[in-house]
């Protein structure tokens, strides 16, 4: 079962609508309704992290593990690349470059989002 | 009117309702509205990069729009004359409210660009750019009363942008006034009934004109 079919039975079973469970997991309803369709907007399947997962365990007063064992997702273990598909393009596109191009890339991102690179 | 186009148009009388109330309209200012960084290729410049390179990676030398997480910025080539830099400013301000910088087809990122996916992208920012720079409501209130020209300079947008809108208006002109935002945009100081203009007397001989 995945995650979003778990919730919608929980929904069901408790005669929540995924507005109010979204208000009892303080996640958004958008993000909920996301899960239980299994669509982003872009169309792809939704990778919730898992805070997300902790916060749905908390609304449904069962633990972590409990819920990662009642679900076979793919759970992503921290906010990864997914949440960064830029960086998936870059990775992508850079390996195409000459290396000239990948380093004025670099630079321009560097100028333009100073926060991303501050570490660096 | 597609869907596309309509949907771009509900983005573009959004931005009017919430952030126009006078000529010109000012996309620079919209675009601090929605936190979006705005990068010239001077600024660049100063930071060590130079303008072959940032062309170069734009794929032109007016601008680019890029999206990194939750962060957006607009880059405009700030040597141009100043309303092709508002324009700029406007339909990049459109893809990144369109979404079109977190398709990969169309991403600065990936530079590689889909050809039928960059045309229809360009398109649609431009359109959207022409009726924000030129609103709807005010493009009805005066057109054929003014000539285009006094509009398009009351707009701050060049003839040729003010044109390819009207084509486009002319085109659509049922729907797009049943979609339109209502608005009411202060030009009075802009627009004022000084000079003879044909236009005025003979609101036909637009037609003839164009």
């Amino acid at each position: 079962m995945t995650l979003g079919e778990y919730v919608n039975a929980f929904c069901t079973e408790h005669n929540l609508s995924m507005r109010e469970f979204a208000k009892m997991s303080g996640i958004s309803h958008a993000y909920i309704s996301m899960i239980v369709n299994g669509k982003t907007p872009r169309g792809n399947a939704p990778a919730p992290s898992i805070d997300k997962y902790e916060a749905i365990a908390g609304a449904m007063g069962i633990t972590l593990d409990q819920l990662l064992r009642a679900v076979n997702d793919n759970v992503k273990l921290s906010e990864g690349e997914d949440d960064y598909p830029e960086i998936t393009m870059i990775a992508r596109a850079g390996k195409k470059m000459s290396p000239e191009r990948r380093a004025d890339m670099l630079k321009m991102l560097k100028i333009a989002f100073p926060e991303a690179f501050k570490d660096d | 009117m597609t869907d596309r186009e309509k949907r771009a148009l509900t983005c573009v009388n959004y931005l009017i309702d919430h952030h126009v109330t006078r000529l010109p309209v000012e996309p620079y200012k919209i675009a601090k509205a929605y936190n979006i960084k705005m990068c010239s290729a001077s600024y660049y410049a100063e930071q060590g990069m130079g303008r072959d390179a940032l062309f170069a990676i734009w794929g032109n030398s007016d601008g680019s729009a890029m999206s990194y997480g939750k962060q957006h910025v607009i880059n405009y080539n700030n040597a141009m004359p100043y309303n092709r830099q508002r324009f700029t400013i406007a339909e990049e301000l459109m893809h990144i409210l369109l979404g079109h910088t977190r398709d990969k087809r169309f991403s600065v990122f990936s530079q590689d660009y889909s050809p039928e996916v960059y045309d229809e992208y360009e398109h649609e920012a431009k359109t959207a750019a022409g009726l924000l720079l030129m609103p709807l409501p005010v493009y009805f209130r005066y057109h054929p009363y003014r000539s285009l020209e006094a509009i398009a300079s009351a707009c701050m947008i060049s003839s040729a942008c003010a044109f390819t809108s009207m084509q486009y208006i002319v085109k659509n002109e049922k729907e797009l006034r049943e979609l339109s935002t209502h608005k009411r945009i202060d030009c009075g100081r802009i627009l004022p009934p000084q000079r003879f203009d044909a236009m005025d007397i003979w609101p036909d001989a637009s037609a003839a004109r164009y």
